[in-house]
């Protein structure tokens, strides 16, 4: 019950104190609800082919409109925020988790091991981000689970690993000689000890950037693969393949068919950045009061 | 746009201070600054940082403003310039009169002209003031083609001229260098041959001499005040180093909390300082041309917030003789016996005269074991002798440096940046790893150490940082940070953890509500403080102190000093004190090594060797350290050391410190000398120690 009453308080007092933040994370639980409470939020079939609707706009049955299969387009924005809000976080949060545990891990030990990881992320770098979702989903394939295609994250998780590690490492070597480490050094705790309690708290800004901003490229990325054909795959409602589809052959008559997914699309990402802004600058000591 | 002046009506209901101002100027005044006031525009609200400040400066004369950090010092030269950090900063109130115009009413292209033609200003940081992508010439030429409109052979010609003028050799080959290729006092002549380019008519100095070495310090100084009294140019120099502004100025205007406390010639200010503030400042500091006593004299507390609007006297709550009425009542600032004082207090309230030190009441060691002992180690920083590159290139950082700190000992440890002496320390905690030579920790070997037993020595080592503020992690509050090494390291329960905080605070003399706080709520002596606590936390024996003051303002200085002292009187633990300052190291210290270049020069009791000195840089460094009497650095020769420190490369030959010594022969270049025992306990590293006191003893 205390412990309730201080997690209320804080989220109390974030709101108070980061009015951007908590309408980004107000935006972000809202399309998560509509994203798990989907079949509740709308009662078309986002499936569900209408000869019948084709190309109509916006209505007060089709609030955002139909496609050209007559499927309804705010019912498939909520649909599709299921993949691309488990897509984009999970990849993200994968991606820059282990960019920043190398990257941590390879500053603070430094010398040959250094060398070698670096080498290795330089490779991976020098792979066009798309070209190398494209083969890792062509190598795997597909494995499902809960209606995820969890190969399509690690797909999108992969080329976020050395980015994240390039800034996360960089992050940590200023770190690294900063007279603090030295005095926990000094005071003879254990090296993992130093990573976590010393280093990693104060490479948390640039890595909940990193975070928010690659939840958008991920959605982003996922977009792209779709639109190849790699990722989500028709009729599967998702964000970016309602982009990609033939709404762009109908741009003119049909716009909306672009607008919305787009627009779902800039305000998650929106969001997220919002909220990770916010996060950062709450969780730093100097700027909390 | 941007500054604003407003009318000199509101300027004095702004303020309960007023005097005397009739606004004739006279004509041998150059810069008239009138009762100024800047504002910071903060988050927190409006900060005060300058507060109804008036000071002037005759054509010629040097004027220091002193003060600590905060004091508004900087923010009013800056002022000056129209320099302040827009939109953050605003002058309120006030004129600023330059040869008769008011700067604050030019426009910003009109500005933009005197800027470095009419006034220029020298910064303290020589290492980031020059533009490293410009060749040292570009940036000399830039405001002569400027501002003068001269042609690039004209240009060039002058900046040879000045070059010269500043004591760099080799001109014409240094213009088309870039700064990486200077050294910090290189740069620093540097910044002043920028700022004498135009020939301007004043220069405000901010700090000038704070971030390079004392005998380049002493160099750069000296060549200052020459060119300075030559070229009839004004100065006005900022810092908070008292031996400087008695070495230099004919005013002192003393600045406390954005106000003036004291203003006057300075054979005044330093021999009948007023003010209590002044009194306490001057008293605070160790110094070389005393006796040293037990403990200084400080002050107390810590400087207001410019935040709040204070009754009163701003320094009242921190100064001994207040009463009622400083409470209530900002003190004016008025005339007194030849200089201007704001305070209450007539001059026979004052204590008779400034107090001499109380006599050396010498420390005696209670114990004199061996605690640690340093044998021959040696450190190379670079390839050493492997890889692609061959053993010449390796950087030798430490020389054989051998040395012992008995129990409850201070051994003091002096020299220039780059000398080693941090590395020495860094050492000693296994911070750095130890080329050849062995360290003994009561009786114990660091070097060979179990990775187990190293865990343990560091228990019995630790280390305070010369940058408070960097040796705290910035995330976790100071109860967390003291707490740490209590359950981490000693297992102690948190009950008994929690109690044991309590006593570290109140043993380093903070209140309780500091736990709490995070590193960026405290001040820096408060920051200091919980360094040290967090050392004590873990119950050492020995504490390698690594310039802990040196980050510091000078009243905050002598509180920190003398808090080492008690608890080495309490606790008889053992400091390595690393300094460069060579007053408070022979404040401290029991024993003082010199080192100059990775190796001792010189090591002996601390008082033999400040009465004593048989090598010829310690000498020079102790030559060079400015002392707060206008009287002895007046007639101060100064036996000044030219030339400046290179680095150290395996394989030298001969003494390191010929090519700068003012004694050196043919032989030096060829001999190494040993660090040999001249007279009991007494060690140089030095062929001609004995000439040394030949000389010394003629003088």
């Amino acid at each position: 019950m205390a412990m309730l009453n201080r997690v209320l308080k804080n989220v109390v007092l974030f709101c108070r104190l980061q009015p951007l933040g908590a309408l980004g994370l107000l935006i972000i639980l809202v399309m998560a609800t509509c994203a798990v409470f989907a079949e509740q939020v709308t009662f078309y079939n986002p499936e569900a082919v209408d000869f019948g609707a084709m190309l109509s706009g916006p209505s007060a049955d089709h609030p955002f409109g139909t496609d050209s299969f007559g499927r309804d387009i705010f019912t498939r924005i909520v649909y599709g925020a299921r993949t691309a809000l488990t897509i984009g976080f999970l990849s993200s949060m994968i991606g820059c988790h282990i960019g920043a545990a190398i990257g941590i891990a390879s500053a603070f030990h430094g010398g040959w091991i250094d060398l070698l990881l670096q080498r290795f992320i330089d490779i991976i770098l020098s792979f066009p981000i798309v070209v190398l979702a494209l083969v890792v989903v062509a190598v795997m394939g597909k494995t499902l689970v809960l209606g995820i295609d969890l190969n399509l994250v690690f797909a999108i998780a992969i080329p976020i690993i050395p980015r994240s590690c390039r800034v996360i490492r960089a992050a940590t070597l200023s770190i690294r000689t900063q007279p603090y480490v030295d005095a926990a050094r000094a005071g003879g705790y254990s090296t993992v000890y130093i990573l976590l309690r010393y280093i990693a708290p104060n490479v948390i800004a640039p890595f909940l950037v990193l975070l928010t901003a690659y939840i958008a490229q991920a959605i982003l990325l996922e977009a792209s693969l779709s639109f190849l054909g790699l990722g989500v795959s028709e009729p599967k409602p998702a964000w970016g393949l309602m982009l990609a589809g033939d709404s762009a052959n109908f741009y003119n008559e049909a716009p909306w068919m672009i607008l919305f997914p787009g627009l779902a699309i800039s305000l998650s990402v929106f969001a997220f950045n919002l909220f990770g802004d916010s996060l950062r600058d709450w969780l730093d000591p100097k700027y909390r009061n | 746009m941007g500054h604003s002046t407003v009318s000199q009506k509101q300027t004095q209901e702004g303020n309960g201070e007023t005097r005397p101002v009739d606004g004739s100027v006279s004509d041998d005044c150059l810069l008239y600054v009138d009762q100024l006031r800047v504002e910071f525009n903060t988050a927190r609200g409006h900060f005060r940082a300058v507060d109804g400040v008036s000071w002037s400066v005759n054509k010629g004369e040097t004027l220091a403003l002193v003060g600590e950090s905060g004091c508004g010092k900087s923010v009013s030269a800056l002022s000056v310039m129209r320099l302040l950090p827009r939109p953050a900063a605003s002058i309120v109130g006030g004129r600023i009169l330059f040869d008769g115009c008011d700067l604050l009413q030019e426009s910003d292209s009109e500005m933009r002209h005197r800027r470095g033609r009419d006034i220029s200003m020298i910064f303290q940081d020589p290492m980031t003031s020059l533009n490293p992508v410009l060749t040292i010439g570009d940036q000399i030429t830039e405001p002569l083609r400027n501002h003068l409109g001269m042609s690039v052979e004209q240009a060039r010609h002058r900046a040879v001229e000045l070059l010269a003028m500043v004591g760099i050799n080799d001109m014409e080959t240094r213009l088309d260098q870039y700064p990486h290729q200077f050294s910090g006092g290189m740069r620093q002549r540097v910044m002043i041959a920028i700022g004498l380019a135009c020939h301007p008519r004043l220069i405000i100095a901010d700090e000038p001499t704070t971030a390079l070495d004392v005998t380049i310090q002493a160099q750069i100084l000296e060549m200052m005040r020459d060119l300075t009294r030559r070229l009839g140019i004004t100065l006005v120099i900022i810092t908070h180093n008292l031996g400087i502004v008695a070495r230099y100025a004919d005013k002192v205007a003393v600045m406390y909390a954005g106000r003036i406390v004291e203003q006057g010639p300075a054979d005044r200010i330093f021999k009948a300082p007023r003010h209590p503030y002044t009194r306490g400042l001057l008293r605070s500091v160790p110094r070389l041309d005393r006796a040293r006593g037990a403990l200084l004299e400080t002050i107390e507390g810590y400087p207001p917030n410019l935040y709040d609007k204070h009754q009163g006297c701003y320094f009242a709550p921190r100064c001994d003789l207040v009463t009622d009425q400083c409470l209530h009542k900002a003190p004016l600032l008025i005339a007194s016996r030849g200089h201007e004082v704001a305070c209450h207090l007539s001059d026979n309230a004052l204590p008779a005269d400034v107090k001499p030190f109380a006599e050396g009441a010498e420390r005696e060691l209670a114990r004199s074991d061996v605690l640690l002992e340093v044998a021959h180690i040696n450190k190379y920083f670079g390839g050493a002798g492997k890889g692609w590159f061959s053993p010449a290139t390796a950087l030798h950082a430490v020389k054989d440096v051998s040395f012992t700190i008995k129990r409850g000992e201070t051994l003091g440890l002096v020299g220039e940046s780059g000398c080693g002496k941090t590395t020495v320390g860094r050492m000693i905690l296994k911070l750095e790893s130890t080329n050849s030579g062995d360290i003994r920790f009561d009786g114990e070997s660091v070097i060979t150490a179990t990775a187990a037993r190293i865990r343990a020595l560091r228990q019995r080592i630790q280390v305070i940082f010369q940058d408070p503020y960097a040796s705290l992690n910035p995330r976790m509050t100071m109860g967390e940070t003291l707490l740490e090494p209590l359950i981490q390291c000693l297992a102690l329960p948190p009950k008994a953890a929690q109690d044991r905080v309590n006593e570290l605070i109140d043993q380093v003399g903070l209140l309780r509500d500091v736990k709490d706080r995070f590193p960026h709520q405290l001040s820096g002596g408060q920051r200091q403080r919980i360094g040290i606590a967090r050392a004590l936390a873990f119950g050492p024996d020995l504490i390698v102190c690594d310039e802990p003051v040196s980050a510091l303002d000078v009243s905050i200085q002598g509180q920190i000093i003398n808090l080492l002292a008690k608890i080495q009187a309490r606790l008889g633990v053992s400091y390595l004190f690393i300094a460069h300052d060579l007053a408070v190291v022979r404040h401290i210290s029991h024993r003082v090594i010199v080192m100059y270049r990775g190796k001792v020069v010189e090591e002996a009791d601390c008082d033999r060797l400040y009465e004593d000195p048989r090598h010829p840089y310690t000498r020079a460094l102790l030559a060079s350290a400015p002392v707060p009497d206008p009287e002895i650095e007046r007639a101060r020769q100064g036996q000044i050391l030219q030339g400046e420190v290179g680095s150290v490369f395996a394989g030298h030959q001969g003494c390191l410190f010929a090519n700068r010594c003012p004694m050196s022969t043919a032989e030096c270049a060829r001999v190494n000398p040993v660090l040999e025992e001249i007279s009991s306990n007494h060690f140089a590293a030095c062929i001609h120690h004995s000439m040394a006191m030949n000389q010394r003893v003629s003088a």
